[in-house]
């Protein structure tokens, strides 16, 4: 047999196995990347996982806290009216001090009523079940009635309380007043609550017409919120910390609907303090558009 | 087409008409690579056909024959590189499976593979009928891996090839033991 005929042989059988060998190469670094791909997926992963862990671990002991302050601020106006009309049902009693008894329960009665709502607000809102209806009215006049209301919590505290408007503040509006209201009433009684006997509680509406905004402003000179504690207070039922609670009160939740409300709005939140100096909470949202009949005041 | 199947054509020519004639259905089949096939590789099918029609024409046996005979001889080799095969079962289930597990596997491994469809159309326990359907018609190498598989199994089979209809061949396979 010829040797040429043997070297053919050998030249298939060495070409085939060269391309087999690249075939492996290719294979061998298709599998590398596939590797290195699935690696950094992975991290990618185990890192997703921790911050949802933490992130739900967080929300977890958040509810908890949540859960024994709810207790605590059910159970107060509870016993309270529980109470008083016990003593009542028991004893005869001067029409002076029956009044002072029926005034503590109905004000007790009216706090669990505002937890109750802001509970049923909270969870409305983390369903997106929360609508905002904007409607024509004198919003002027509902805002400046309502700040009477708050007058007279201030002036328990002896708080000086001032309510103003800018010029061009228009008399008619179309807006969700009931919300507006919602928030004015949480800024205020924040600031009332979290500022000393005999400060200063200011309250500021402003509308651009050019840029067609409505703004609030309620400025205090109370205790101001810690830096670090700053972004904490909007997240749901933290408050700047844990002795804030048991001091002061309160759910929790009144800011975090705040935020969640001005967001649906389509506005923004306006939010400065210092510490011991006092805070400025407020918001800007745009108004869509002003009934013709502006009656200026 | 896989170049296994090309690999272990050539390992069977060798073995049964030698190298010289080997060289000669090379040669006469005009290759592009000059029969240089790596088992992992892929390679048109229609090179396959050449080969196949050349070797009929240098031994005088008939491409159906070779093709069936090449298939049995395939089964075995298969196994080998396709553990998944190679299980305790019933030959007719075997064949049954082949649509919806075997070819599945064969695709995680090579997702290029040019697969025919088996579409089992009757099933008892003794006899299987199923829809060979495939673009490249060689229904024969598909018996000839049926009775290399009945071999395997060491369970006897017949294997009939029905009347061509468009693209599809009915095979029917009936247990002899």
């Amino acid at each position: 047999m010829s040797d040429a005929k043997w070297i053919r042989r050998l030249e298939r059988e060495r070409n085939a196995r060269k391309e087999a060998e690249n075939l492996l190469e290719s294979k061998s670094l298709e599998l590398w990347d596939l590797n290195q791909s699935l690696e950094a997926t992975i991290e990618q992963r185990t890192a997703d996982l921790q911050v949802a862990l933490s992130s739900a671990q967080k929300a977890n002991t958040a509810k908890d806290e949540f859960l024994s302050n709810m207790s605590h601020e059910i159970r107060t106006p509870l016993n309270a009216i529980i109470g008083f009309v016990d003593i009542m049902l028991k004893k005869e009693m001067p029409q002076e001090k029956r009044n002072r008894y029926l005034g503590i329960i109905q004000q007790s009665g009216k706090n669990l009523l505002r937890i109750i709502n802001d509970i049923l607000d909270f969870s409305k809102i983390q369903s997106g079940k929360f609508s905002i209806f904007r409607t024509k009215s004198d919003l002027r006049d509902i805002l400046t009635n309502n700040c009477k209301l708050l007058q007279s919590q201030a002036r328990k505290k002896d708080i000086t309380f001032t309510v103003d408007f800018n010029e061009t503040f228009p008399q008619t509006i179309i807006s969700d007043d009931a919300r507006i209201i919602q928030i004015l009433n949480n800024f205020v009684s924040n600031a009332i609550k979290f500022t000393d006997n005999n400060g200063t509680v200011n309250v500021y509406f402003s509308y651009d017409a050019v840029q067609k905004n409505l703004e609030l402003r309620v400025k205090d000179n109370g205790i101001g919120i810690d830096a670090k504690a700053q972004e904490k207070i909007f997240t749901p039922f933290e408050q700047e910390n844990a002795s804030t609670t048991k001091e002061y009160g309160g759910t929790g939740l009144g800011l975090s609907i705040s935020l969640s409300l001005i967001a649906l709005m389509d506005g923004e939140l306006i939010f400065e303090s210092t510490k011991g100096e006092g805070s400025v909470f407020g918001f800007t949202i745009p108004i869509a558009s002003i009934p013709d009949t502006i009656e200026q005041t | 087409m896989k170049g296994m199947v090309f690999t272990e054509l050539f390992e069977l020519v060798e073995e049964k008409f030698g190298y010289d004639l080997l060289d000669e259905v090379i040669d006469a089949s005009h290759l592009e690579n000059d029969g240089s096939y790596a088992a992992t590789g892929s390679y048109p099918f229609e090179e396959l056909l050449r080969i196949v029609l050349n070797l009929s024409e240098k031994t005088n046996i008939p491409v159906p024959t070779l093709l069936e005979v090449y298939g049995e001889h395939l089964f075995p080799k298969l196994i080998k590189v396709l553990p998944f095969l190679d299980k305790e079962i019933d030959i007719l289930d075997f064949i049954d499976s082949v649509e919806n597990y075997i070819h599945v596997q064969v695709r995680k491994l090579y997702p290029d593979a040019e697969l025919p469809t088996f579409e089992v159309t009757s099933k008892s326990d003794t006899s299987l009928s199923f829809n060979y359907v495939s673009t490249k018609n060689i229904p024969q190498l598909a018996k000839g891996l049926i009775l290399g598989a009945a071999k395997h199994f060491k369970q006897p089979v017949d294997v009939t090839i029905g009347d061509a209809q468009d693209n599809k061949f009915l095979i029917t396979v009936t247990k002899t033991s």
